[in-house]
């Protein structure tokens, strides 16, 4: 038998088949979607809302500045602006993950279809993709912010 | 028994793709979950330094807040990585107790999630409340 034969026969590199769902255990598993997706629906509003009203806030804090001081908006009010329009879109983003996802989990347990399970499954990887990746770009910031300051 | 010994309508080709979407997911969870740790250790040293110094800002109550904040962080990492050690599992056996497992801690994950949230805005409604109370009396 050949190298490459041997390689692909060896239980390391074909994974053991998928065990099929029994009636009690889908029953299981759709209790604890139905008791997950009322939590994310609610995280989703959440994260838009707080989205929405940061940056309500910043352009009424730059605003403020303009009209009842007379000032025009320096670099300062500018960075706050653009960070916080990031930090908007990235919110509205990962609500709208978390509220579709909770709707993909809905219309699973209504109409028991494995396309929406899936949908959902694939719905909370992204999700929590898109937060791992903000982390690493948020951790990249503070350390490249604290290198910055340090030296001065 | 008889019930669970009966196949849900659920096909293999949809629980290999979970499989495959679920051994994608738990990178991430594990990932999160050690920069919730890392996190929340670096605050508890924080803390520990300004008790240490004995810094006049922080009083008893808000060293207390902060300790039951970094501990429902620490409980939401140990949730997220249980999560990811489920999920693993899952990928790697394809075992059906192993993919309800995962689902369990994740439904625990977003359960606590959203109970914090809901504190912090009760706290925050409150603060605001006692705040424009002792505006307008001042």
């Amino acid at each position: 038998m050949k190298e490459s034969e041997l390689k692909a026969t060896s239980p390391q590199e074909s994974p053991q088949p998928t065990e099929p769902l029994s009636v009690g255990r889908k029953g299981n598993l759709d209790i604890t979607i139905k008791g997950t997706r009322g939590w994310m629906s609610f995280l989703g509003v959440v994260i838009i809302i707080s989205g929405a009203l940061a940056v309500i806030f910043s352009f009424l804090t730059v605003s403020m500045s303009v009209l009842f001081l007379g000032t025009s908006p320096g670099s300062s009010s500018w960075i706050l602006i653009v960070s916080v329009l990031i930090y908007t879109g990235v919110s509205i983003y990962l609500g709208v993950l978390l509220l579709s996802s909770s709707s993909h989990a809905k219309r699973y347990l209504k109409q028991d279809s494995e396309t929406e399970l899936l949908k959902y499954h694939v719905k909370m990887r992204i999700f929590f993709q898109v937060t791992g990746i903000i982390t690493i770009i948020g951790l990249s910031v503070w350390l490249i912010l604290i290198m910055a300051f340090s030296g001065r | 028994m008889n019930t669970d010994l009966t196949l849900s309508s659920l096909s293999i080709e949809t629980l290999d793709r979970i499989r495959a979407e679920i051994g994608k997911t738990r990178g991430w969870l594990a990932f999160l979950a050690v920069v919730s740790f890392g996190s929340t250790l670096l605050s508890l040293v924080s803390i520990l330094i300004s008790v240490i110094r004995g810094s006049g800002s922080s009083g008893v109550l808000d060293i207390l807040v902060k300790l039951l904040f970094a501990g429902f962080s620490i409980a939401l990492a140990v949730f997220l990585l249980q999560a990811s050690l489920r999920g693993k599992k899952y990928a790697q056996t394809g075992k059906a107790e192993e993919l309800t497992a995962y689902h369990d801690r994740i439904k625990t994950y977003f359960t606590l999630t959203g109970l914090l949230v809901l504190i912090g805005l009760a706290v925050a409604v409150l603060m605001a409340l006692i705040g424009s109370g002792a505006g307008l009396r001042g």
